[in-house]
């Protein structure tokens, strides 16, 4: 993970934080036509987040507990979403609620098709959408790795893990 | 490839796939396209149009959905005789091994691999139409 800071070697497993990172890029490049670039993460055990839009899954298995959380500024949804769907917006409507959603569902399930392979348990998950984001996540480990395009912090991915093992994998 | 006539049935929880799914088929040729939310929803419309007479020619299914899901759905086509030919595409993200083998033993057409292009769609299309219809077409 040499382009996040190492302190995050402590924090995370290295394929879990690469995955969740690789599926953020590869979805908003597919849907927005731009990689996103990643800024400087932030660590800490309470998280508070505050964006205006977010998809949750929270995830539970024997062996992995916590949830994803993609938070999205106003500005910055609506133009995925007009990019997405060749319709603009001028406001967090039901139909933009449910963009999120979809982002939310495409960016899990990319990450953690690599992961289960892996051993991780991830399992199926179904996004919830939070209006008016600012909401603390307690866990043992939380991560924010915010992303830009033009202007600073316009989307974030958030992970909070509670539990997380990894299996090993037959032969 | 699929007649441009072709009825086809997009299933998908969030609408926003379902609109992208849809513009996708447009843009391909194809006008006669509906839509269901979950699995459920679109196994009684698969039933209805069998009874109508007017039976779909494809589906495009996302697999993680509440009340029946895209695998369960698939499940439920094959197990009818009427239905047990018809094409059927899963759209998923979560592409991991086991599901996609869980998926072809269940009988899919082919499985599609979010987020997509419209050419990677338009080649699944294509793979599941001759695993269907090549050997009559020939």
């Amino acid at each position: 993970m040499s382009e996040v800071d190492n302190r995050l070697r402590s924090f995370f497993d290295e394929p879990v934080g690469l995955a969740f990172i690789q599926a953020v890029r590869q979805t908003v490049e597919m849907y927005f036509g731009e990689r996103p670039i990643m800024t400087r993460p932030v660590i800490t055990k309470d998280l508070q987040v505050g964006y205006d839009v977010a998809g949750v899954i929270n995830f539970t298995s024997l062996d992995v507990e916590g949830s994803m959380v993609i938070a999205f500024r106003r500005e910055f949804i609506l133009k995925i979403y007009a990019h997405m769907l060749g319709e603009s917006a001028t406001d967090i409507t039901p139909e933009v609620e449910d963009c999120v959603g979809e982002l939310t569902n495409t960016i899990y399930g990319l990450a953690k098709a690599p992961l289960v392979d892996q051993g991780y348990r991830f399992p199926m998950g179904l996004p919830q959408v939070l209006r008016q984001v600012n909401k603390e996540f307690e866990a043992s480990k939380c991560l924010e790795l915010p992303f830009r395009f033009d202007s600073d912090k316009e989307l974030s991915l958030v992970l909070v893990v509670k539990k997380l093992v990894k299996q090993a994998q037959s032969a | 490839m699929f007649d441009p006539n072709t009825r086809f049935l997009v299933v998908d929880d969030f609408k926003t796939m379902r609109t992208i799914v849809k513009k996708t088929l447009s843009g391909l040729g194809y006008t006669q396209i509906d839509e269901a939310e979950d699995g459920k929803v679109a196994h009684a419309m698969v039933q209805k149009a069998l009874s109508d007479g007017k039976p779909y020619g494809c589906v495009v299914s996302d697999w993680n959905m509440p009340n029946t899901t895209g695998l369960e759905f698939l499940k439920l086509v094959r197990a009818s005789d009427p239905t047990k030919g018809l094409p059927f595409i899963l759209v998923t993200a979560e592409n991991e091994q086991s599901q996609v083998i869980e998926a072809v033993k269940a009988g899919v057409s082919n499985y599609l691999v979010k987020p997509f292009t419209p050419a990677d769609f338009q080649k699944k299309l294509e793979v599941a139409w001759a695993k269907h219809f090549k050997a009559q077409a020939a």
